[in-house]
């Protein structure tokens, strides 16, 4: 349902939200999609204690991390949409601390280390972006602790909304107001450690306030700023031009 | 407000660890319900092939109030069906 964008490379796309990519770089960029391979919604692409080989990265659909506890629950510790890499270095590692899950019928590279390096080392401009991607990934698991830690049922949620919608225009799977959501309410409750029951009531006290509209695998946001007065949500972790002008106003001294 | 706990079994297990308050038993039902009708139109195939799928509904003691249970039973008839 998302093949639409899957024409040009959505890491390139990603990577221009603050790069300064010139065509030699995109094109090098397009060198990690060679190998490309068509992962069924509810399919492994690497599992807790595989050892890795390749390097994964989304081209459609999306992927989320998770990790299964022994009573037999799991939790999603994050979501990766195309121009996410599963884990940028991960042959460095022995074995996988967790795996990775196909949450819609997706599409991945998988690239091997060698070419990864090339392609890394390959500009200036195209390795501090890599930099910037990988700071950013360890930027969204510290919003998602704080969410975890932190915020009400309601404000995880919400905040979950509101960091989505910025990665996803980004890779231009968010058209104005409405975006693809692909998650179950369970899938939304493994992502925010909240019962699907809670989830369910989340969604209908936004949906009754009027603040965002739900339909099939689609959300539209209705009253953002409203959504993020919920959320309590500073885009300034994602780290993109998007954040807006004054961000820093509301941000405690000392 | 009396605390109800909702614990899912789908091919993964949940358990309510927090609660979740609501001014009458009746609601708390109500609500399982309807998250029983969310869960089963999200992931209708994922469903068929993990069922049966409940929530249970508990106390703030742990007594189990109301099980919901969503299952479904195939005949010889669908086995060359898709």
């Amino acid at each position: 349902m998302m093949d639409e964008s899957a024409s040009a490379n959505p890491l390139t796309a990603k990577l221009r939200t603050i790069a300064d990519l010139s065509p030699r770089d995109s094109a090098t960029l397009d060198r990690l999609v060679q190998d490309v391979r068509d992962i069924p919604s509810g399919g492994t692409i690497i599992d807790e204690g595989d050892r890795p080989t390749r390097i994964h990265l989304v081209l459609a659909g999306w992927v989320a991390r998770m990790k299964y506890l022994s009573g037999g629950s799991r939790q999603i510790t994050g979501l990766l949409l195309p121009g996410d890499f599963c884990n940028l270095h991960a042959t460095i590692l022995d074995e996988m601390d967790h795996s990775m899950t196909a949450l819609v019928d997706a599409k991945v590279a998988f690239v091997a280390q060698d070419l990864l390096d090339d392609v890394l080392f390959s500009s200036r401009a195209v390795t501090r972006a890599f930099w910037w991607s990988t700071l950013l990934d360890e930027a969204i698991v510290r919003a998602w602790l704080v969410s975890v830690g932190r915020r009400s049922g309601l404000a995880r949620v919400a905040h979950l909304f509101c960091e989505l919608q910025v990665r996803s225009t980004r890779v231009g799977l968010a058209t104005g107001d409405t975006m693809v959501v692909p998650l179950t309410q369970e899938q939304l409750g493994d992502a925010t450690g909240l019962t699907s029951v809670h989830v369910n009531r989340m969604l209908r006290t936004l949906r009754d306030a009027e603040v965002i509209d739900v339909y099939r695998g689609r959300i539209r946001i209705i009253d953002s700023s409203e959504l993020r007065r919920i959320a309590g949500f500073d885009p300034t972790y994602l780290h993109g031009p998007e954040t807006g002008a004054g961000k820093s106003q509301h941000r405690p001294r000392g | 407000m009396p605390r109800f706990f909702f614990h899912t079994q789908t091919d993964s297990r949940m358990t309510d660890f927090d609660g979740y308050e609501l001014a009458t038993a009746s609601e708390a039902r109500q609500q399982a319900i309807q998250t029983c009708g969310q869960m089963m139109i999200d992931a209708a195939d994922a469903f068929w092939g993990s069922r049966p799928w409940s929530i249970t509904v508990t106390n703030a003691e742990g007594l189990i109030l109301w099980e919901i249970i969503m299952d479904g039973s195939a005949t010889p008839a669908s086995r060359d069906l898709t």
